[in-house]
């Protein structure tokens, strides 16, 4: 579908310019990590700036969860270093973790208590007032369900009641591993809202990791893909749009296809598939400029997709090409 | 300081009350209640006999309570540790501003509370039994000859005797991340001596029963009813004996050893 190289070797993709360099809250340095004899972590140099919202893409074991448990402390480095709040991890690491809100992979939970008691004993160990602990549960829309244990949740209801308890300290820094998982499309609407709205309001920076291109699309202003362990690209998310923009497909239905696909053979490469028209572009204005073209002969259209979304393209372009750098 | 005391104390009264309803709290009130319950009916079939007395009634208390009582151990720790570990909550928990080492000694603190609790509630049961009792027979009730201190004694010399259980098995429970694990290993070091009686009886091996002894004495998950199997009254073991400082120096060298293993563990 793409042709040509996406990246280009003379570029450190890892390094882009940020939205905001101002202040970077999170700082890692050379980060590695193995398990056993598998490197997991290679060498990460990590910089989410503060009061962004961060997304952190990658396949499956990529090593998106285990960068964010040494984040956490949870997992101890062997080489590199962390710097958070511009404190290096091992000294400070109860001064970092009482600013920062967490939720690592499936929701950590007691089953046994509900969701009252979950928060207490959250606010228990982090010494903190039980005072707030009613409004977070309207935040996540808990209200109702309270008072029942957390064994009779959905995996939706657990996501929300985790996401409370990572807000219980009105984090600096809330650090989401894969929030949206186990949530319906009303639900990752909800907690993008919440999120936006956490970010804007309490200037928390936010890191999250996710599988759902399309919401770190619509969430974040800074994005990470890690591959393999190492880092493909680190940099403001209009800059990664703009890297895909020269590489997508567009499919058209209309009422005429043979003179739509004679119209634009000329400027574009164009090929007919079954009742549709596949036209390879190079820009998002390429798009605009053939359904101005079409219109403006008379060709009614029916319908025109993006084959992919900028994001999605970036994504799978950079994972298969940084293999290769 | 201060404020290590006080996130210690927030840690042991977060364990206790995370530990209310579930089948650990239950077994701090099942414990007790089934021990009485097992002596008393055994004294309300043996009223007749003309040898019952209240010294029998407080040994018969002192050698059911001490065996059951590393059951009990073993099963409120894994399960308690368990809890943790099915919730996947270690993750979250050091993901918090507790340090490590506080988090494994306060957690061992919360459950020693429930064990502090069925302490308690073997008097609180034995008293109510035997006071019932007395209505049923004169011979069972609270006699002039009641023994007050050496119930006490047999009971609170049982508890320390598992004083190496308690640290041994929390670190199992905490390094083994299921219940089945520590359970079986925990149950089997109770009844091994028992079942080594067993095969060496079978096979002829048992010539004296003193080398017998020697193995339930020195094991620290079968010391507390080390008694029973060495025809001794509960009544006349000494509250401290070599095998009590043995075991104390192993809880406190595996005390230290766990929390260090947890400090470094990776989550």
């Amino acid at each position: 579908m793409l042709g040509g190289p996406f990246l280009n070797p003379n570029i450190d993709y890892t390094s882009l310019p940020m939205n905001n360099t101002d202040e970077i809250i999170i700082r890692t340095n050379s980060l590695s990590f193995s398990y056993g004899n598998q490197k997991v972590l290679k060498e990460i140099n990590l910089r989410v700036p503060a009061g962004s919202i961060f997304g952190f893409l990658g396949p499956n074991g990529a090593g998106k969860s285990t960068t964010i448990k040494t984040l956490l402390g949870l997992l101890h480095t062997e080489a590199g270093m962390i710097t958070i709040f511009g404190e290096e991890l091992n000294s400070g690491k109860m001064n970092i973790l009482g600013r920062t809100g967490a939720m690592v992979e499936s929701p950590s939970l007691f089953e046994h208590l509900n969701a009252y008691k979950n928060l207490e004993y959250t606010a228990l160990l982090r010494n903190l007032p039980f005072s707030t602990i009613h409004s977070l549960i309207d935040t996540v829309s808990l209200t109702k369900d309270a008072h029942r244990p957390v064994k009779q949740y959905s995996t939706g209801m657990k996501q929300r009641l985790s996401l409370a308890i990572a807000l219980l300290p009105q984090p600096e820094l809330l650090i989401l591993d894969e929030p949206a998982n186990g949530l319906d499309p009303n639900g990752i609407m909800e907690m993008r809202q919440l999120l936006t709205r956490i970010n804007q309001e309490q200037s928390c920076t936010i890191l999250l990791s996710s599988h759902i291109l399309s919401e770190i699309e619509k969430l974040c202003s800074e994005v990470a893909i890690i591959n393999n362990g190492t880092l493909a690209y680190q940099g403001s998310m209009q800059t990664l749009l703009g890297m895909a923009t020269g590489k997508e497909t567009v499919t058209i239905q209309s009422d005429n296809i043979e003179k739509a696909k004679v119209l634009l053979e000329g400027k574009f490469e164009a090929h007919l598939k079954g009742p549709n028209l596949s036209v390879n572009i190079n820009s998002r204005s390429d798009a605009a400029y053939i359904i101005r073209t079409l219109v403006e002969n008379g060709i009614a259209i029916y319908s025109f997709e993006r084959e992919s979304s900028g994001l999605e393209a970036s994504f799978l372009q950079l994972l298969n090409e940084s293999k290769s750098l | 300081m201060n404020q290590s005391l006080n996130i210690f104390r927030h840690i042991v009264v977060a364990e206790i009350s995370k530990l209310k309803g579930t089948f650990a709290s239950w077994l701090t009130l099942i414990y007790p209640l089934g021990s009485v319950m097992l002596v008393s009916i055994f004294w309300i079939s043996m009223r007749n006999n003309k040898d019952i007395n209240s010294e029998t009634l407080v040994n018969n208390l002192g050698n059911i309570s001490s065996f059951f009582l590393p059951f009990f151990i073993v099963l409120i720790i894994s399960f308690a540790c368990n809890t943790d570990h099915k919730n996947i909550m270690l993750k979250h928990i050091l993901a918090l501003p507790v340090p490590r080492h506080l988090y494994y000694f306060g957690k061992l603190t919360g459950i020693m509370f429930f064990i502090g609790t069925a302490f308690i509630l073997t008097f609180v049961f034995a008293y109510c039994s035997v006071f019932l009792c007395g209505f049923i027979s004169t011979k069972l009730g609270f006699g002039v000859s009641f023994n007050h201190g050496m119930l006490f004694k047999i009971i609170l010399r049982a508890y320390v005797s598992c004083v190496a259980i308690y640290s041994l098995q929390f670190w199992m429970g905490m390094r083994l991340r299921n219940l089945t694990l520590p359970v079986a290993i925990g149950s089997s070091l109770i009844v091994l001596p028992i079942a080594v009686l067993i095969i060496m009886g079978i096979t002829g091996l048992l010539r004296d029963s003193r080398h017998f002894v020697n193995i339930i004495t020195y094991n620290p998950y079968s010391n507390s009813f080390s008694s029973g199997f060495s025809m001794t009254k509960a009544g006349d073991i000494p509250f401290f004996s070599t095998p009590i400082y043995f075991f104390i120096l192993i809880s406190v060298i595996s005390l230290i050893a766990g929390a260090w293993e947890f400090n470094r563990r990776n989550i």
